[in-house]
């Protein structure tokens, strides 16, 4: 169902062919290694290119266009998988079908207008262009702070990963932002233009053929050099369990645990570690929301997560402050549980019955598609959704005590109110 | 009985079941999801009304506390129901709905079952609402501490003298403690008749099926006397106070520019959102100047927000110089109102909402949510390409004469901690 071709050297196409929607979508990721150096410059110049092109010179321009396309869409993409950062842009428009005329063939060339026609001054990006988006980037950074609940995990990340790649949030650093300016930013876009790999996604009404083709004469004029290689460093154990407390003026408390699974998406542990979280934290039949939330009223939330490609695990809940040792204590009394295999035959059966709808449905999403399959050739792998439901759906209660049994502790954080 | 769509490529079967529930069901055709959203026309402003003869003011904050319990079942949560089905379920409540789905890639019989039984099951023992009691609190309290939220809730009680949109939807940690399973049987007698909610269904589906289904589930109670409900008096045209600033945790100034409109029905809706594009849309000239000179980013946004007994012109978004943002915005209206709005623009802006109106049916939470509450408007959601058709430029000219006025205006503003 889908199809992955080379298009220009470096650049290749993954299509998925469909007639379900009504939205045509495809997305144009640069892949480059995360690193402090690189992450801010990296997060901005998309931002910097959408501000104006050769044919549409300024926001005004770009806007009309897209309404003309049927309101068709445009966006920044900054994504960071494990030690990988994504930079480029996705697009979504109405399906030709439906709009009575051609919309997908004018998306891919304003894609390229925008990518390879940034509106030049003297061999660098316009001064007021690159600054604005500077001060607009600064913002997005320091509005981590807005939502507490992410902003409670993103903290405990910085920590338990500080002496790690994986520590570099997906938008870099305030501090690196003031270096840059629309000389150096502009260089470095010419050396990433040149020098990444490049992945396309596409889903929509056409063949991978006719889609391909299209993509091919836009990006014709794409520089191509060597690509600068990507990948991510798993630590497979925690050391001894740091611990961080914070103090904000907020109402709810906040405790975010990280831990190591030494398992990440090429394990072959790999689909035990996800029913294991989906038992122990992943949804309304876990153990932190049946046995935390519902029968202790510890907690507003407590759910579980695993990043797959650096193999951590994330605990995140709302809490009183007054709580926070006997949330902690009843947290991991219930990992302990799913390490000593007291998982009952409904928790591990509800938990694959989700986890394989849930993959199911991944076929209905193009954007959950396009993450999936972005993840899958970052690590070389090949498996589709539907082969990782298989995998699921055989897991053991053992092997899900195994892959328990492999988690460790490594960082505490917690977020408290000011003090009185 | 099967209705189409033709300028949408959509239909969809209706049937109104005996006990009055009318049910939908648009069939999509390889999609692997199925989902049903069951709507009640009940939502946080509906706490004072009158039934069979008795006032009724209920606590703020009933609707959402009644959503947290209809999940019990006298024989165990039915979330446990779901969970054995494979079926991913939640439910929320808004000012004007309560609404209740689950999606499945299989066994949808059986989901469908368990959501209609669980919402015509009324069972509230005196300990199970008092032991929801904190889990809601802490609700209540993330809440708070979302300045999201807390920036609307804000507009609301400056911009309004007596409309129940002035309290938090969730109601207040006070409020909620006068809640007993006294009043939610209350609130759930008045409101949760067949009658007076819509069971939207899509996926790969035979309507039959579901129709059948749906008839066998759902108990007749008889025939309903709709409760008449009190907003309060109609509101003065103009803001109850013109502005309202608070300090929260946040890294930047948020803020909401609300202007108060006559109440009316859903072509409103359209035009508001039409006329918010002709003067602070992305393509318009002072989006680009705003945003060129870093006072708003792209998270800013304007449009027309309707329920109830009210209605409201908004611009939101964050920034460091909200008043300055707001001035400018009424400065353009009378501009264009004076110089004439561009008629190629508003030929263009058309096309483009359509366009986004028409993929939003991709997504089925987007179709069946406002295929309900257009419904509980008294309209037809997929009637909305002929309302576009009948909009003119005139028409975007005269609301923004009549409602875009500083007289009309209040601010809402949540200001950063530490300055």
């Amino acid at each position: 169902m889908k199809d992955r071709t080379e298009l220009l050297p470096g650049v290749h196409l993954t299509a998925v062919q469909t007639e379900k929607f009504k939205t045509g979508c495809f997305s144009v990721n640069l892949l480059r290694p995360l690193s402090r150096a690189e992450a801010s410059a990296n997060a901005l110049i998309p931002s910097v290119l959408l501000r104006g092109s050769e044919q549409y010179p300024d926001i005004q321009s770009i806007s009309a266009r897209l309404d003309e396309l049927y309101g068709a869409s445009l966006g920044t993409l900054v994504r960071k998988k494990g030690e990988v950062q994504f930079v480029g842009f996705y697009a979504d428009y109405l399906e030709d079908a439906f709009a009575g005329e051609p919309v997908f063939a004018p998306m891919t060339e304003f894609l390229a207008q925008i990518l390879l026609h940034p509106l030049p001054e003297d061999g660098h990006f316009q001064t007021d262009a690159a600054e604005g988006e500077k001060v607009n980037l600064a913002n997005a950074i320091e509005a981590r702070l807005n939502d507490k609940r992410s902003y409670a995990i993103s903290q405990m990340l910085k920590t338990m990963c500080r002496e790690e790649i994986y520590g570099v949030p997906r938008l870099g650093e305030l501090e690196d932002l003031d270096a840059l300016d629309e000389k150096n930013l502009y260089a470095h876009y010419r050396r990433i233009l040149e020098s990444s790999q490049v992945e396309i996604f596409y889903m929509g009404r056409q063949t991978p053929e006719q889609a391909g083709e299209l993509f091919r004469a836009a990006l014709r004029g794409l520089p191509r050099g060597a690509a600068v290689p990507v990948g991510t460093q798993v630590v497979p154990r925690a050391g001894a369990v740091r611990e961080l407390t914070e103090s904000l003026d907020v109402t709810q408390g906040k405790l975010s645990l990280g831990f190591r699974t030494g398992c990440t998406v090429k394990d072959p542990d790999y689909p035990a570690l996800v029913v294991m979280n989906t038992v122990y934290g992943g949804g309304i039949t876990s153990k932190l929301f049946r046995r935390v939330r519902e029968e202790q009223s510890l907690c507003y939330y407590a759910s579980s997560s695993v990043e797959k490609f650096k193999g951590v695990m994330v605990v995140s809940s709302g809490i009183e402050f007054s709580d926070c040792e006997k949330a902690k204590t009843e947290i991991l009394r219930q990992l302990d549980e799913c390490r000593a295999g007291n998982i009952t035959d409904e928790e591990l059966d509800a938990a694959k019955r989700y986890l394989v709808s849930d993959l199911r449905a991944a076929t209905d999403s193009p954007g959950r598609l396009d993450d999936y399959y972005m993840g899958q050739i970052m690590e070389g792998l090949d498996g589709t959704p539907a082969e990782l439901a298989e995998r699921i759906a055989a897991v053991t209660k053992d092997e899900a005590a195994r892959a328990a049994a492999r988690v460790s502790l490594d960082t505490v954080y917690f977020l408290k109110g000011a003090e009185a | 009985m099967r209705k189409e769509f033709p300028a949408l490529g959509e239909h969809y079967f209706e049937k109104t079941l005996a006990c009055g529930l009318p049910v939908r069901v648009i069939a999509k055709p390889g999609f692997a999801r199925s989902y049903a959203f069951l709507a009640v026309n009940f939502g946080s402003i509906d706490t004072r009304f009158t039934a069979g003869g008795v006032r009724h003011t209920l606590p703020d904050g009933v609707a959402h506390y009644l959503e947290h319990k209809m999940f019990d079942l006298p024989d165990g949560s039915a979330m446990d129901e779901f969970a054995r089905w494979g079926g991913s379920n939640n439910a929320f409540t808004n000012y004007t709905m309560t609404a209740y789905y689950v999606e499945c890639t299989e066994h949808f019989s059986e989901n469908l079952r368990v959501l209609l039984r669980m919402v015509t099951t009324p069972y509230f023992t005196p300990e199970s609402v008092e032991k929801e009691r904190g889990i809601i609190a802490q609700e209540i309290r993330m809440y708070e501490d979302s300045a999201d939220s807390a920036v609307f809730e804000n507009l609301f009680r400056t911009m309004y003298r007596a409309h129940p949109a002035r309290v938090p939807i969730a109601g207040t940690v006070e409020s909620i403690g006068d809640i007993t399973d006294a009043t939610l049987s209350d609130a759930y007698g008045a409101f949760y008749h067949p009658a007076n909610m819509m069971l939207c269904v899509m996926g790969d589906l035979e309507p039959e099926e579901v129709f059948r289904e749906t008839e066998a589930a759902v108990p007749d109670p008889g025939p309903y006397a709709a409760p008449a409900r009190d907003y309060g008096p109609p509101e003065p045209m103009t803001g109850h106070e013109a502005r309202v600033e608070a300090r929260m945790e946040v890294s930047m100034p948020t803020f909401v520019l609300g202007f108060k409109c006559q109440p009316d029905g859903i072509r409103q809706e359209a035009l508001g959102d039409l006329a918010a594009e002709m003067l602070v849309g992305e393509s318009s000239a002072l989006y680009r100047r705003l945003y060129e000179q870093n006072k708003i980013d792209s998270d800013f946004s304007a449009g027309l927000e309707r329920m109830k007994g009210m209605s409201l012109f908004e611009a939101s978004g964050d920034s460091e110089c909200p008043d300055e943002v707001a001035d400018e915005i009424v400065r353009e209206a009378e501009r264009l109102c004076r110089e004439g709005l561009d008629r190629t623009q508003f030929d263009r802006l058309k096309k483009s909402a359509l366009g986004r109106r028409t993929r939003e049916l991709d997504s089925f939470e987007s179709t069946c949510y406002h295929m309900c509450a257009s419904y509980f408007d008294g309209a037809e959601y997929f009637d909305y390409p002929a309302i576009y058709e009948s909009l003119t430029v005139e028409d975007a000219e005269q609301f923004l004469r009549e409602n875009v006025l500083e007289k009309r205006a209040a601010i809402s503003v949540i200001l950063p901690r530490q300055a």
